[in-house]
């Protein structure tokens, strides 16, 4: 080793460094404190400053006695260069003195509806979590695919069809009560496919008319206190249910149906009637499509496959309310299909048709397949896409959704290092596995591949033209599966229900115990790095 | 990597690299011919004499401490160098570990290990070394690293486990002279071996594969691994477990120092391994995957840690920049159970200080009862430290240097008595010290 080799390495560590502006290791330059030491620090210098006033200062200045002076603050910026402000460090030390109450919630947030502080709030608030955190896409909160992005149509909910069961729940229900001024306001407000109401007997009439008042018992019942959870829960319900009070009272548990229609009726009268957005969205059916329009669908799709453009884009869902999907759409712009998850029309024109074929969706002629897509079970509905049971579906283009991936073994490879082996045999284009692991940006990616080169060993994987797959710190067994020239497999990106997932296929018949390589597409200088050892093991086979 | 170029390049290949083609054949070890096992100890003779050097703390190599007013105190440990030898393979001797479990009276036993070789010696008097049993991998590729002694729990018979670059655990019985079991798991190599204070079958071993593994070796099962999602990012070089094996401390080439608890999940996995029948279950050992530590820093140093070891709840640990520090996790008078993992805070106590010691895989060691630190230096000096005093800036250091100990000390230790100091170096020299009064 000589100092050449210092110097080189010297040099890529000032690279390094640069890259990481300097942050590779904490932040000795500027040095920050923690807001714990930060706190204590203030307060130390407040008492020591508060010692040395004498008793008329203190009287005079009464308010530095309670909070430290601006000297404190700024001689803090001084020494620490925190690059913030001193009323920025201010403002800090007051929120940090304050946050007092552990229980006290910060003022954004609503109370949760479960627990002993819920307030009745409207629903939007109620709902506000949920609309904002909840991912559609990955069916939980908070998912790390999709950061949240607020768009206009967020809030907004597609009502259902009101289906009102005219069944009574039971001995109490309202609906025996009937025939009432209310009843019908409310009947009038709802969807308008009115309900039949039943003819009861007279005697039972009596007992509605008014506010209640007739009948002594069901007066008291139907007008108890809600709680706050309970009217909150209401709220959100009633969107739902309209006005099917048994329903709403069977999930809210603690109220009887007529006491849920009376607080409806209160509640009516409070709120203003929101008018149908029914006009905006057209009912969710099926789109009949002309054959002639498929027809050109599917030639659009074929078009975009021999497109010359490379560049894949993230699938971003678009939402535009009240445009249709032109030159201006997102989803257009990115040359993507818009999915399911899109909030335009289910009409549009951009949107994956799916396929119907009653085959395996393995050929080109399914269009899914064509459109390097996976069948999406929403929309496929004839290749069994939709079907629960994994062994029973008949399509193989959902394999990387499904996680149909076949049994892997580890073992040390024949070439380098680990690799990756192959327990079942398996037929020409099955579905071996996903290349799974982190998703960073082409920015993080360059900057770990800097170092991956130098160790001569990178996990990252090119997913589309704003992220990459690097599966170095997290990922699965199929990470393992070494270069070769001559792969048995092959890589492919899909887009699967919104999402580009890498696919490990087979590219030829594979026997059981066969170790697993794929070309990973270096360029020419590449090639020489990495794939030396493979060339010297041919070279001395032969 | 930004770590890796402190030091001279050569002086970094000392460690051995992984070798890129992997062997293909378990190999097992084999005893060589018993005639060297009466032999007295090698080259030299026994009486060296001793150049040692005491000095006073403030000469000592730290810039930073004021000269001490008043007379001058000096440091209550002397050594001298009672025999050396050399090591036949002539590959760096990367560990050393003194018996602590046998009872008083009977002879003091080591081993040491290097190249494909261990070595088990016994401390005579005088200075005198007899080699007792040595063991030989027969893959000529592997090199041990790291070695530990523990005892069958029924028997009482001393145990050695022993592992280096190939990730193969290997225990060995002296009493028998057989390599009775071994372990694979480890993806690379393995970096330390350290057992249980509480259970001499538990056995955490720390890696190249960035992961710490915990084995029953009663039972065979792993019942830990540490490491993954906010684990080490980078090699594993060293770990320690606290006085009762609650708490588990690892350092490594990520700059970072990660605190274990040995939680509930673990401590019920490692009762279930001494129960568990996989005929019986028919499932593999549910072994516990603990992805996340209890606290993380790397703000103590700023290149790889290579050596860490508890000091009652503070901890004491070294990279290559020259100085080892004692420091605690959280504040000063923070609990260490109260210390959660978004906590950031360490409070440094000391730092020892010394020279030339750039080069990483150089351990120190505490003797028995915690009140001497002692550790080799990449030219062949040895700084011994004495913690018995309760303020960590009246520590006292002495220097052990002899002339013809010139090569990279890789770690040393001490016997349970106190008496008996042994180095070991990268030209496979071996040092006795004894302390005189």
């Amino acid at each position: 080793m000589g100092d050449d080799i210092l110097d080189k390495d010297g040099q890529f560590i000032e690279e390094l460094i640069k890259n990481y502006d300097g942050k590779v290791h904490g932040d000795r330059e500027g040095i920050t404190i923690d807001d714990d030491v930060f706190v204590d620090l203030v307060k130390n210098l407040h008492k020591t400053f508060i010692a040395e006033l004498d008793d008329t200062q203190k009287e005079a200045n009464a308010i530095i006695i309670k909070f430290p002076p601006d000297i404190i603050f700024e001689s803090v910026v001084a020494t620490f260069s925190d690059k913030c402000s001193t009323d920025d460090l201010k403002e800090k030390y007051r929120e940090l003195t304050e946050y007092n109450d552990p229980n006290m919630l910060p003022p954004e947030c609503t109370p949760n509806i479960d627990g002993p502080n819920a307030i009745s709030v409207p629903r939007e608030q109620t709902m506000h979590s949920f609309h904002t955190l909840f991912c559609r896409r990955c069916f939980k909160y908070d998912c790390y695919l999709h950061p949240y992005h607020p768009t206009p149509s967020m809030t907004l909910r597609k009502p259902t069809e009101a289906k009102s069961d005219n069944t009574p729940c039971g001995p109490d229900c309202f609906l025996h009560k009937e025939n009432t001024k209310e009843q019908e306001l409310l009947n009038s407000k709802s969807s308008p496919k009115g309900k039949k109401r039943k003819t009861s007997n007279s005697s039972m009439s009596e007992t509605l008319s008014k506010d209640g008042d007739t009948m002594s018992t069901g007066k008291s019942s139907d007008d108890v206190e809600w709680t706050g959870a309970e009217e909150s829960l209401y709220r959100c319900l009633h969107d739902v249910f309209c006005n099917n009070h048994c329903a709403i009272s069977s999930l809210i548990k603690t109220k009887t149906c007529s006491q849920v229609c009376s607080f409806a009726l209160k509640e009516a009268s409070h709120t203003p009637e929101v008018g149908s957005d029914k006009d905006k969205t057209p009912p969710r059916k099926k789109p009949k499509k002309k054959h002639r329009l498929w027809y050109n669908h599917c030639r659009k799709v074929n078009l975009k496959k021999d497109s010359t453009s490379n560049h894949i884009f993230n699938y971003q869902p678009c939402d535009h309310p009240g445009q249709p999907c032109d030159e201006s759409c997102p989803c257009i712009m990115a040359q993507n299909f818009c999915e399911k998850f899109c909030q335009c029309n289910t009409d549009c024109k951009n949107r994956f048709p799916g396929c119907r074929c009653k085959a395996q969706c393995n050929t080109k002629q399914c269009p899914c397949f064509l459109a390097v897509r996976e069948c999406d079970p929403d929309i496929c509905s004839t290749c069994g896409a939709d079907k629960f049971d994994t062994k029973k579906i008949s399509c193989k283009n959902v394999s990387i959704q499904r996680g149909m991936r076949k049994h892997l073994l580890l073992a040390p490879s024949d070439i380098a290092g680990w690799g990756i082996y192959i327990m079942e045999g398996c037929d020409k284009n099955y579905f071996i596995s996903e290349y799974c692991g982190e998703i960073i940006s082409q920015d993080e990616a360059d900057r770990r591949g800097k170092v991956y080169d130098k160790y001569m060993c990178s996990f990252l994987f090119n997913l589309n033209n704003d992220f990459v797959v690097d599966a170095t710190r997290k990922g699965n067994k199929i990470r393992f599966a070494n270069h070769s020239i001559n792969p048995n497999c092959y890589a492919k990106v899909m887009m699967v229900n919104g999402d580009h997932r890498i696919g490990i296929f087979a590219k030829r018949p594979i026997l059981t115990g066969d170790e697993l390589f794929f070309d990973y597409r270096y360029g020419p200088t590449e090639q020489l790095k990495f794939v030396g050892i493979e060339r010297d093991i041919d070279l001395s086979a032969s | 990597m930004s770590g890796s170029e402190t030091g001279p390049g050569s002086q970094n290949e000392s460690k051995s690299t992984y070798p890129k083609r992997r062997r293909t054949v378990q190999q097992v070890l084999q005893v060589p011919d018993t005639s060297s096992q009466a032999e007295e100890s090698g080259d030299d003779n026994d009486d060296v004499s001793s150049v040692t050097s005491t000095e006073d703390c403030s000469d000592s190599p730290n810039v930073m401490r004021k000269r001490p007013r008043g007379k001058p105190r000096k440091c209550k440990l002397q050594f001298r160098c009672t025999n050396f030898l050399k090591e036949d393979h002539g590959q760096p001797i990367f560990g050393i570990q003194f018996n602590y479990n046998t009872k008083e009276g009977y002879p003091i036993n080591f081993a040491t290990v290097g190249g494909n070789r261990v070595t088990i010696y016994e401390c005579l008097k005088e200075g005198k070394l007899k080699v007792v049993q040595a063991y030989i991998d027969a893959d000529t590729q592997e090199n041990f690293y790291t070695c530990a002694w523990t005892y069958e729990d029924v028997s009482g018979q001393a145990l050695l486990a022993v592992a280096g670059s190939r990730g193969i655990i290997r225990i060995i019985s002296p009493t028998t002279m057989q390599n009775i079991k071994h372990f694979v798991g480890h993806g690379n190599s393995v970096n330390e071996l350290k057992f249980h204070p509480r259970d001499p079958n538990m056995l955490l071993s720390v890696g190249k594969d960035h992961s710490l593994r915990l084995w029953n070796i009663k039972t065979d099962f792993c019942v830990a691994i540490l490491g993954g999602v906010d684990g080490h990012r980078d090699e594993v070089l060293s770990a320690d477990f606290n006085i009762d094996g609650s708490r588990v401390m690892s350092c490594g080439m990520d700059h970072s120092l990660k605190l274990w608890n040995m939680n509930e999940m673990i401590t019920n996995a490692m009762t279930l391994s001494y129960n568990y029948d996989v005929s019986k279950i028919k499932k593999t050992f549910p072994t516990v995957r603990n992805h996340f530590p209890d606290f993380s820093t790397r703000d103590i140093h700023r290149n790889y840690v290579d050596c860490v070891r508890w000091f009652g709840d503070f901890v004491l640990s070294k990279s290559c920049e020259n100085c080892i520090i004692c420091w605690k996790a959280g504040s000063l008078d923070q609990d260490l159970d109260t210390i959660k993992h978004t906590n950031t805070e360490v409070s440094i106590i000391h730092r020892f200080d010394y020279k030339d010691c750039d080069i990483w895989y150089m351990r120190f060691s505490l003797d028995y009862w915690q009140k001497i630190l002692a550790l080799g230096n990449q030219v062949g000096r040895l700084y011994v430290w004495d913690l018995d005093c309760n303020d960590p800036t009246q520590t006292r250091c002495t220097t052990l240097v002899h002339p013809k100990c010139y090569s990279a000390i890789r770690q040393t230790h001490i016997s349970r008595d106190g008496n008996i100091l042994i180095a070991v170096c990268d030209d496979a020299t071996l040092w006795r010290w004894d302390k005189f009064k």
